[in-house]
């Protein structure tokens, strides 16, 4: 355990530099940005100079690179960011829209484990099979099915035609917030109403994001069960006697340890999903707030909302990383 | 005469590859004396292990054991290992007939502390009620292998230990549940050489502290020599000669086990020099007609080609096949 | 499992092309024919365990369409991809959102247009656009894997190859691309660069001039180019770092093996062994990564479009089309299915033939049909 705790804290420490070079590539991206949507936020073409220049000035637009970086960190660090179009901190207006984007992130991610996981299984231990063919085609079709196109296509059959899904606005939160995601803290607070209509807006964006990820997973929990499945220590093990179930539970856990890399990539994968997933379903998430920024030349929030992007996926893989070393004792030095 | 513990008639595995029917070992027979150490030897590739590990029906996908049985005289009387079920081999292997495996970089999960591997060995013959109890039994075996520290040892991953040590580990598994018979597939061959002679002298002693028979599989007949009493030579599947250690280095018969002995240091008597034998090993799809050695044999006759072999009894317990006899 | 082997047609094409890229190549080194010979036959080995499975080949002839529309698709577009019907009539009613099938008669024009797929809001025939579009993005694909794949795998080479100090550098700067989900940054990427992108094409007039002659574009779009680059690099600054991370991880194992100790105990330079012996040997892997990732680009570039960036109306783009379209959904499904459709298939396509490329460089799998072909050579040696 005494190993645990120092992997632990060796990792955390290198997650510092990797979010300092986070903010170096954040910052080159501000930095390319012409200095021409000063006008554009004094007012079009009619700002006056002084409106121009006073915006320029606000923004360190003038300064040398260093001194633009150091304000960019600053101002994202200290919240003192403001966004020149609804003079709010950009952060602000980011929290109000991060629950959704995390609550579709986290709806997907589940999808693309209670399917993609058992049907990974399934197809290991009945190899070369029909099943495991089938599994294989729907993972090809999975990785190759545009996001926006299926998104599309089932709202057509589940919301024109049958109208079971809701597609309009976003449920309230519930008044006890304990993880900030909406639909875990009606779950916990027990307003089931609530939790209904989340899951009602929810489930299919998330399974339309979550669907690219799944067949992807269902073949790699394979190979890797199969892998694991073919060691020596397998053999060693009906050798001692040990039944069936017993074995493939040692192999689960071998094969568990490569399985949880993947799932970290899945995870980025997804939360570069959401915009595209926001958009189609009209969801008020943190993507589609950075694509309407986008379109209304608003880059503190690009800027603010591709380091949140960053921050959120870097931790998932500090997550990964934990969880690997309390899988395999062997990568905790 | 001796009392048998187990009988294998005409043991046949073929694996079904791709390239075709591997016949891996064809029509072995041979038996083991209660308390003895049998040694089979033999090239790599003889099928030496697939024989080991067809006893208790280890024989995974693509290989099948095609046909023979191997009779088991437990304490409640004689079974076929062959015709139990899945569920009744289980609760021999492990339990009355117990494996040593050749590398103990890979038997061993990599994922589990080593006591938890052995612990569990005893757990799942229900030798104790849970895995907690069955660590403690674990201490006493590290003990009884020779590891030193073993309260400390037995919360080691394997990675943590050297290849020795989990050799012992391995070991240890062997003989947590007091087994009848102990397999040992090649147990040194995977390890340095100066720990080799240090786990073949634990594995005699636990042989005689436990009362079990050992079936030792190895191609270094220096470590026959030193632990064997009886011997089975396997060549291409089969077995060519049987007999005691003595019978075997002193007065060999086959022309495949003369050639053996010549190819290395024989420590029973001194040669001049080392004398490869000629040729390869053959391809186990299309094995030669006749008998098998009949390619590199010596003294090969027409017959040879022809006509296959049978052991049959030259002298007291000295079985082999070939025409010469 | 005794199957006879016969070869089909498949094969025979098979023989043709390494036949034909043999030649090619003997045309630049004299003899490579004659020494090539074992390479040459594993090629041809390598190309028949191919054709023994039918979802390579559905994934060929898919891509081989790709291909082909996008060399050509402009060309068999009834319809330039600015041509307005809706200009050249009064009733817009029947061009514009004009469902399958219809047909309309412009009069200002004197002609008759069909709307095989329907018209978008605009009255464009939609299979004209969606032969246009393959034009972009098969132009896109290219451009960015065949400039951000080699970038990723020489630094990942030199990392690997040369360790130390220059593989720390070069690492952590992976790292730090790699800690932004892939199409969060091309997003903010292709958000920012257009401007500058678009003043520096403005100022190249050759280069315009190419850019615009690749997509089969006419000259009145110059100014909505720089919008369309600005994907191109934001993809291809997002996809070096996987490559240089895989290409560093062979390097790493492969520059262990003794071939490369003797490489470098006869004094031969770095740039030598990495390139001519380290990649070769590493290039396998890395050969089904870009035949996957050819669908992944096809299918970033449709997403980065749907979300309103990169080619700008009227270029005819895909991905543009659905974000379009998708105002009048579910009324103009058209708009939505057709283009997205095709999109799954160019990038299943790509997909099929990675998934079949790794088979045959698979040796367990390969090494199962070379066998069956070497054993019916002999006997077919024999008859003849």
């Amino acid at each position: 355990m005494a190993e645990l705790k120092k992997f632990l804290i060796r990792r955390i420490l290198t997650f510092v530099p990797t979010i300092i070079g986070v903010t170096l590539i954040v910052f080159l991206i501000a930095y390319v940005i012409p200095a021409d949507p000063a006008k554009a936020w004094a007012g079009g073409e009619k700002a006056s100079p002084e409106a121009v220049e006073r915006i320029k000035e606000r923004y360190h637009l003038n300064d040398p690179w260093y001194a633009q970086y150091i304000f960019l960190v600053k101002g994202i660090a200290t919240n003192t960011l403001i966004d020149p179009r609804t003079s709010n901190p950009v952060l602000d207006d980011i929290r109000d829209r991060f629950p959704v984007t995390f609550q579709l992130a986290i709806i997907a991610f589940i999808f693309t484990l209670i399917i993609g996981i058992p049907l990974g299984l399934i197809s290991a231990l009945k190899r070369n099979s029909i099943v495991d063919t089938i599994v294989r085609i729907f993972a090809l079709i999975g990785v190759s099915t545009p996001v926006f196109w299926l998104g599309y296509l089932l709202i057509f059959v589940f919301f024109v035609k049958f109208r079971i899904t809701n597609l309009a606005g976003v449920p309230p939160t519930p008044a006890t917030q304990i993880t900030h995601v909406p639909i875990i803290d009606a779950l916990l607070t027990g307003e089931f109403t609530l939790f209904k209509q989340h899951l009602a807006r929810f489930w299919l964006p998330g399974f339309v994001l979550g669907f690219m990820g799944t067949g992807v997973l269902a073949r790699f929990v394979r190979n890797s069960f199969l892998e694991a499945i073919s060691g020596d220590y397998i053999e060693f093990l009906k050798a001692k006697g040990v039944p069936k179930l017993k074995i493939y539970r040692h192999a689960l856990k071998n094969a568990l340890v490569p399985i949880v890399t993947v799932l970290g990539l899945q995870f980025g994968g997804l939360l570069g999903g959401t915009p595209i997933t926001e958009t189609v379903f009209a969801l008020p998430g943190m993507g589609s707030y950075a694509i309407q920024s986008i379109q209304n030349l608003d880059f503190p929030v690009i800027v603010a909302i591709t380091f949140i992007y960053a921050l959120i996926y870097v931790t998932a893989n500090l997550v990964v990383d934990i969880l690997y070393a309390v899988i395999d004792p062997r990568v905790r030095y | 005469m001796p009392e048998p513990i187990l009988q294998v008639r005409d043991l046949t595995v073929h694996f079904y590859t791709y390239a075709g029917i591997v016949k891996a070992i064809e029509n072995v027979s041979f038996d083991v004396y209660k308390g003895e150490t049998f040694a089979l030897v033999g090239e790599t590739g003889c099928g030496k292990s697939v024989t080991s590990r067809a006893l208790t029906q280890l024989i995974e996908s693509p290989g099948r054991i095609v046909n023979g049985e191997v009779i088991y005289h437990s304490e409640k009387g004689p079974i076929d290992l062959l015709k139990l079920s899945e569920e009744e081999i289980r609760e021999i292997r492990g339990n009355e007939i117990a494996y040593i495996f050749q590398d103990p970089h890979a038997s061993l999960d990599p994922l589990y502390t080593v006591g938890y591997q052995i612990a569990e060995a005893i757990e799942v013959h229900g030798k104790v009620k849970n895995i907690k109890e069955g660590i403690k039994k674990a201490v006493d075996i590290l003990r009884a292998v020779l590891i030193p520290d073993p309260e400390k040892r037995v919360h080691n991953y394997p990675h943590e230990l050297s290849g020795g040590m989990k050799q012992r580990i391995v070991i240890g598994t062997g003989i947590a549940n007091n087994p009848r018979i102990l397999i040992a597939d090649e147990p040194t061959t995977a390890l340095d050489v100066t720990v080799q002679a240090q786990i073949l002298d634990l594995i005699n002693s636990l042989k005689e502290k436990y009362h079990a028979t050992v079936i030792l599989i190895t191609h270094n007949l220096g470590v026959v020599a030193e632990t064997a009493d009886r011997v089975a030579v396997m060549y291409a599947g089969k077995i060519v000669e049987i007999g005691s250690v003595e019978q075997i280095f002193k007065n060999p018969l086959h022309p495949y086990t003369k050639g053996l002995l010549k190819a290395v240091p024989n420590p029973m008597t001194k040669i001049e020099r080392l004398e490869a034998i000629p040729g390869t090993v053959p391809n186990l799809i299309t094995p030669p007609g006749g008998c098998r050695f009949h390619p590199r044999c010596p003294y090969v006759m027409e017959v040879c080609k022809k006509k296959v072999p049978e052991l049959v009894e030259i002298e007291d317990g000295h079985f082999v096949a070939c025409h010469l006899y | 499992m005794q199957e006879e082997y016969k070869k089909n047609i498949f094969d025979k094409i098979a023989d043709k092309l390494v036949y034909g890229i043999a030649s090619f190549i003997s045309l630049f080194k004299k003899d490579w024919k004659a020494k090539n010979k074992s390479k040459m036959e594993e090629w041809r080995l390598m190309l028949y365990a191919l054709n023994r499975s039918p979802p390579a080949l559905i994934g060929v002839f898919l891509v081989i369409i790709f291909i082909l529309l996008g060399i050509f698709g402009p060309r068999l577009a009834t319809w330039r991809y600015n041509y307005f019907p809706s200009l050249y009539t009064m009733n817009f009613t029947q061009v514009v959102l004009a469902p399958p099938g219809s047909k309309a008669y412009l009069e200002f024009a004197n002609t008759t247009i069909t709307y095989p797929l329907g018209a978008d809001h605009f009255g464009r025939d939609l299979l004209s656009l969606i032969l246009s579009g393959a034009r972009t993005s098969f132009v896109v694909s290219i451009i960015v894997i065949s400039l951000g794949v080699p970038l990723g795998i020489v630094l990942g080479l030199i990392a690997g190859y040369k360790g130390g100090k220059v593989d720390e550098l070069l690492m952590r700067i992976t790292d730090m691309f790699l800690a932004f989900p892939a199409l969060i940054l091309a997003i903010a990427l292709s958000a920012v660069l257009p401007e500058r992108i678009q003043g520096f094409i403005e100022s190249h007039v050759l280069l315009q001039k190419f850019v615009l002659w690749i997509f089969a574009l006419d000259t009145r779009e110059a100014g909505n180019l720089g919008r369309l680059l600005s994907v191109i690099l934001a993809m291809i600054i997002v996809w070096w770092p996987v490559y240089a991370r895989i290409t560093r991880g062979s390097t790493l194992t492969e520059k262990e093996k003794l071939y490369i100790e003797a490489a470098r105990a006869i004094g031969l330079s770095s740039w030598t062994i990495m390139f001519k012996h380290i990649l070769p040997n590493i290039i396998g892997p890395i050969l089904v990564y870009i035949t996957l990732d050819f669908g992944s680009v096809v299918l970033m570039e449709a997403g980065l479009s749907f979300l309103g960036l990169g080619a700008t109306p009227p270029i005819a783009d895909w991905g543009r089309i659905v974000y379009d379209g998708a105002q009048y959904f579910p009324k103009a499904w058209w708009l939505v299915f057709y283009p997205g459709l095709i999109v799954m298939l160019v990038a299943l396509g790509w997909n099929l033939l990675g998934d079949g490329l790794r088979d045959v460089l698979d040796p367990k799998t390969r090494r199962s049909i070379e066998f069956k072909v070497k054993k019916a050579k002999g006997e077919g040696e024999e008859n003849a």
